[in-house]
């Protein structure tokens, strides 16, 4: 059937033209196309959010609003909401990644390390300057995470290639709290470095102790 | 062959900017002259899989570079059931950066352009094809050597970075002016809307011959007009029309890669109601000389690889390559476009094998800044020109079909997948 509007062949199985959507003389039955399946209503796919991400994310919002209102309002001497907006955010990230995704089990530990982390630091300097978190408390969450992504690669040797990239950022971050120290952020050395320590042990035991698969997989993550 | 492998310099850029309005997954399609079976499909693909091992795997982050691992699972062939070149699910760690489709009597594969440009995939497809139709007990064989045989090993050469290869340090281009950009509804649900125009071959290649150019700078030259007429009230600001066109570097750089090896090239015009016919296609026939001309490809390939070979991007972390590289794509890249407009050429296979294959088509995804693209291919003296569009309006698709059947008066047949028109 020819588009006198277009003037070109329109294939069999078009009713109207694909062109210029003008109706087709078409007598008798439509054929099958043979260029294309017939498609299932599609629905728009559901953000990746999803409506409860949305109300999560709403109601840490009102939360956070409601706090810094109260504050101003009941005169800002002492900045309470300021403790409590980090709190929020980080239950927030808590449900959101580490509750509700599909994340993998290493990027939750890293992302929950990380969030915590920066959590305790912004009470630290809100609360003084004892610099507690950065002197004890960091250093020994970066070991416990590190041995708790080492036991379980250890547990099956065939997670090693999975948890391999998480491992090795892992290894990367245990020397964080070093950095903090050299940035004058913490005063005591000794859990510092001994997180330093525990990074390298680490990774030096991998090297040696596991096969071939995890020095191949350190030369893929660290390709540059 | 390893079993992991670094992203080429031009497969860098698509698991970046990849997302549902930009699916980076290119299709290449050949219409059998009978039903597919999907037992022998598979079978085929089996056999052939092993001969692309660069396909058959999945995509992984590292600390500064994303990188390819080899899959464990074996790839399988699916029924087509959705819109072509739909996204790939990146953040699933099961699912395939490619693809092979069967529908009625066509077999698709769709490619993530992470891993390969038009040309691997074409060498994909091709021998797919031919130990498809070996399963089914045709008699098939290759004796003009127009094919990989499915039996052959594949060689270090096929998965070597041709670009770091033929890198000579060159002035790079200036960033390019912002083009003109076609505008439009999107579909509800997003989609791609796909229209094939089918025509000879050698009577289009004699029609552009009259007006002395080749058939790519006749349809170009085509579809500048169009845009032109479609877009006639919107563009106010006279920006010039700019396609996109990518460009096979194999041609003039030795290479045997099967990776991404492509630069891409802007032909424009900028349009007045006065320019005829022959003066746009006698420009963009001009261009497209000086642009697919090695000194001027150098150029391009010099100013894409200077970013990636400086130290301070290298040992940048992952994540803040990503920002970079969509801000680039962005602003240096989609703006400075109209739309694109690629043809993978005549296809060459084996005579005993061309029998069996009715067409051959390309299609090329949109994006969100280029909502219409345009790709061509021929086999057996049927060309193809297929546009896949996001957009709801047709009309620069339609001025394009009216014009090549007024400026060439060929018989041109039209076919589509309807999407988003309710039907």
């Amino acid at each position: 059937m020819k588009c006198v509007s277009c003037e070109v062949r329109v294939d069999a199985v078009h009713t109207v033209c694909p062109l210029c959507r003008r109706s087709l003389d078409r007598h008798g039955s439509r054929p099958v196309n043979r260029w294309y399946p017939a498609y299932a209503a599609a629905a728009e796919e559901p953000s990746a959010g999803g409506l409860t991400s949305r109300w999560l994310a709403f109601a840490a919002m009102a939360v956070i609003c409601v706090a810094l209102f109260i504050n101003v309002l009941s005169g800002h001497d002492v900045w309470w909401s300021l403790y409590v907006v980090p709190c929020v955010l980080f239950a927030w990230l808590f449900i959101k990644h580490t509750v509700m995704s599909a994340a993998h089990p290493g990027a939750k530990i890293i992302v929950q390390l990380l969030a915590l982390s920066g959590l305790l630091l912004w009470i630290d300097s809100l609360s003084g300057t004892d610099w507690w978190s950065a002197n004890y408390v960091i250093p020994f969450m970066e070991m416990a995470a590190t041995a708790l992504i080492s036991v379980i690669c250890a547990t099956k040797p065939l997670r090693l290639r999975e948890f391999a990239g998480y491992l090795l950022t892992m290894i990367v971050l245990g020397f964080m709290p070093l950095l903090l120290h050299a940035a004058g952020m913490s005063q005591v050395l000794w859990p510092s470095a001994a997180a330093a320590l525990y990074a390298a042990l680490t990774f030096g035991g991998m090297w040696l102790l596991a096969d071939k698969g995890f020095r191949k997989e350190v030369k893929r993550r660290l390709h540059y | 062959m390893e079993e992991w492998y670094k992203l080429d310099h031009a497969g860098k850029l698509f698991p970046a900017v990849a997302n549902k309005e930009n699916s980076s997954a290119y299709r290449l399609s050949m219409m059998l002259t009978k039903p597919v079976n999907p037992e022998a499909l598979q079978q085929a693909l089996d056999k052939v899989i092993s001969r692309f091992p660069l396909l058959n795997v999945e995509l992984r982050n590292g600390l500064f570079w994303k990188f390819l691992r080899e899959r464990d699972e074996r790839l399988l062939v699916q029924p087509e059931t959705v819109y072509p070149c739909a996204p790939v699910h990146l953040a699933d760690r099961h699912s395939s950066l490619v693809r092979v489709l069967y529908y009625g009597n066509k077999i698709s594969v769709e490619i993530f352009h992470a891993l390969t440009d038009g040309g691997g995939a074409l060498e994909f497809l091709k021998t797919l094809v031919f130990q498809y139709l070996r399963q089914l007990g045709e008699k098939v064989d290759d004796k003009e050597g127009r094919i990989l045989p499915p039996a052959s090993f594949a060689t270090y050469a096929e998965a070597q970075d041709s670009f770091k290869t033929h890198f000579k340090p060159a002035s790079a281009k200036r960033k390019a002016p912002e083009a003109l950009q076609i505008q439009g509804t999107r579909f509800v649900p997003h989609g791609h809307h796909v229209i094939h125009g089918f025509v000879s071959a050698s009577r289009l290649n004699a029609a552009a011959k009259g007006v002395g150019v080749t058939i790519t700078a006749y349809l170009t030259a085509i579809l500048i007009m169009a845009v032109h007429r479609s877009t006639l009230s919107l563009n106010t600001e006279n920006r010039p029309i700019v396609i996109a066109m990518p460009v096979n570097l194999r041609k003039q750089f030795p290479s045997s890669s099967l990776r991404n090896f492509f630069a891409v090239i802007p032909i424009g015009v900028a349009m007045n109601d006065h320019l005829t016919f022959e003066q746009i296609a006698e420009t963009v026939q001009r261009q497209l000389t000086e642009k697919t001309a090695k000194p001027y490809l150098s150029e391009v390939i010099a100013g894409s690889l200077k970013y990636e070979n400086r130290l301070f991007s290298r040992l940048a972390p992952l994540k803040l390559k990503d920002l970079a590289i969509r801000y680039g794509f962005d602003h240096y890249g989609e703006e400075a476009k109209t739309l694109t407009l690629t043809n993978l050429g005549k296809v060459d296979v084996p005579s005993a094998m061309a029998s069996h294959i009715e067409a051959m088509e390309t299609t090329m995804y949109p994006t969100a800044k280029s909502p219409i693209n345009c790709a061509v291919s021929s086999i057996n003296d049927r060309l193809t020109v297929t546009f896949a569009r996001n957009i709801v309006e047709s009309d620069v698709i339609m001025h394009f079909f009216r014009q090549l059947v007024r400026l060439s008066g060929l018989d041109v047949a039209v076919a589509g997948n309807d999407w988003g028109m309710g039907a």
